[in-house]
């Protein structure tokens, strides 16, 4: 029995045994749905929602989106191709810890640019050393990176156990054995997107000393200034959204940017009707914690 | 007895892994693989005993936990990996798993991102008799604005031809937003690199400072150490 067949039924029996599960929470008063949450919040996240539907859906129709430049994402082929030269490793991290939780969006990021920079190993001919502590992803990191250098016509550089390391989900025991990686392997470029947390300047000082040319990003505001001060090029924060969506070149999740950027513009403009609003006596911010 | 060998071998550890700051070597990497496999072996312990907590424990209690059963089989999925045909299935583990991650990103999303942030920067103009404050709420309002604009990635002024007062205005932002962020950035840097400090004085408090003894042996571990990396490098 060729069970792929079936993948579209198997998918909508996950999503009824999801819809049951959640059925089953609210029915069991286990807090699915919280009471403390504002109206404006929720009318907030529908029109978030609906942005993104429609722009996706506008991206789908063929129109094009454009997005500004980002350094950082020029600079990933630079490091490569100085990486190719020299005649040393590309590596690449991004991050540790289990997926579902709030950070799975920069995890995909990470996928993103991952995808990227594999397909890149894969047309200058680079070793690609990946590590990873996330095990959730393992598979889908040699999956991607498998599939770069097999339509790069590269499939003789794919060395699974070498190319996708996963490490450990512990924080310094993973900081530790990618600081290593990165000096054992001699990486000419040293790429970090992700979640980071206290092992971001861990990574960047192992590269500086063997004068990797650095690329990193996370949206974490806390680390946010290691890598911006140590890395050649750095992701500011939301900027590693926008560089996964542009490196994976997928019109859908370019179109998922745009919608998030309406979020943006709507704040921007909620700002200053605040401020407009304010000498009149009217607290818009009040209002909208409600 | 356990607590003083647990002691010892804490202390030498901290050596070897401060020794990477000189150079990779062997005792380094005794430490490191060391680390790495206690703390896979302390993972496996973590996930069984939450497993047999959260839903092995609980389904036996009755019928009404059987729904249990679904988030186990989904993380069976993931061990589709190993099979050259069915490896797809795997996704489906993962794709709920990224699923319910966004989900939590999202929920929050409009609170922390949109409305805090217009609660924060909605600020008056003009306080009188306070210039200070009335110039730090300026320059607060500016630099949110700031930086919202440095963060919207699809919609920007066309950058080709003559700039008009619409791309004057967005660099304008931007360049404020950017250098608002450094300042910040720097502020936050500081503050990390105070609390690195405090655990490294920590540690040295910690091992060096009541007892000669260890302070010395603290010394030959790190010079052992260091010998090996010089060897190896000859």
């Amino acid at each position: 029995m060729d069970i792929a067949k079936y993948k579209t039924w198997i998918a909508l029996a996950l999503f009824v045994l999801l819809l049951i599960v959640v059925s089953v929470g609210y029915y069991q008063s286990l807090g699915i749905i919280n009471p403390k949450a504002g109206n404006v919040s929720f009318v907030l996240l529908l029109v978030l929602l609906f942005a993104g539907y429609y722009f996706i859906g506008k991206a789908r129709g063929g129109k094009p989106i454009p997005v500004r430049k980002i350094a950082a994402f020029d600079a990933i082929e630079e490091g490569i191709a100085r990486a190719v030269e020299m005649g040393k490793t590309v590596h690449f991290t991004l991050g540790y810890g289990p997926i579902s939780t709030v950070n799975a969006p920069q995890y995909l990021a990470g996928l993103g640019v991952l995808g990227h920079v594999a397909r890149l190993c894969a047309k200058y001919g680079a070793q690609l050393v990946s590590t990873l502590g996330v095990p959730e992803l393992i598979a889908a990191e040699e999956e991607i990176i498998r599939d770069a250098y097999y339509s790069g016509g590269k499939p003789e550089l794919y060395n699974v156990t070498y190319n996708v390391r996963y490490l450990t989900d512990q924080q310094f025991a993973y900081a530790s054995a990618v600081q290593a990686t990165i000096q054992r392997e001699n990486a000419g470029a040293n790429i970090v997107v992700g979640p980071f947390w206290a092992e971001s300047l861990i990574f960047m000082e192992a590269g500086a000393a063997i004068e990797a040319f650095q690329v990193a990003g996370t949206a974490r505001e806390t680390q946010i200034p290691f890598f911006v001060l140590a890395a050649d090029y750095a992701f500011i924060g939301e900027e590693i959204f926008a560089a996964g969506a542009m490196a994976s070149g997928d019109v859908e999740t370019l179109a998922s940017i745009r919608g998030q950027d309406i979020g943006k513009l709507l704040s921007w403009i909620l700002i200053v009707v605040g401020l407009i609003l304010l000498p009149m006596g009217v607290k818009l911010a009040e209002y909208l914690v409600k | 007895m356990i607590e003083l060998i647990g002691g010892w071998l804490a202390a030498v550890m901290i050596v070897w892994i401060y020794s990477f700051v000189y150079k990779d070597n062997v005792l380094y990497r005794l430490a490191e693989h060391l680390f790495v496999g206690t703390a896979a072996g302390y993972s496996i312990a973590l996930s069984l005993d939450s497993l047999n907590r959260t839903a092995f424990g609980q389904m036996v209690k009755g019928v009404e936990y059987w729904h249990l059963i679904i988030p186990i089989l989904l993380g069976l999925t993931f061990f589709f990996k190993y099979s050259k045909k069915y490896y797809w299935v795997a996704r489906y583990g993962v794709g709920v798993n990224v699923a319910v991650g966004a989900a939590l990103a999202l929920r929050a999303a409009p609170m922390a991102n949109i409305i805090k942030q217009i609660n924060a920067a909605v600020l008056p103009l003009w306080v009188a008799g306070d210039p200070l404050k009335t110039f730090n709420n300026w320059l607060m309002i500016l630099i949110t604005l700031g930086g919202l604009t440095y963060f919207i990635f699809t919609f920007f002024p066309k950058t080709e031809g003559k700039a008009g007062p619409v791309r004057i205005a967005y660099k304008a932002l931007v360049t404020i937003g950017i250098y608002g962020m450094m300042v910040g950035f720097g502020y936050l840097f500081a503050n990390t690199i105070m609390t690195r400090v405090g655990f490294l004085i920590g540690i040295i408090l910690q091992y060096l400072q009541p007892r000669f003894d260890a302070t010395l042996v603290a010394m030959i571990l790190a010079i052992i150490a260091i010998a090996f990396a010089v060897l190896k490098k000859k």
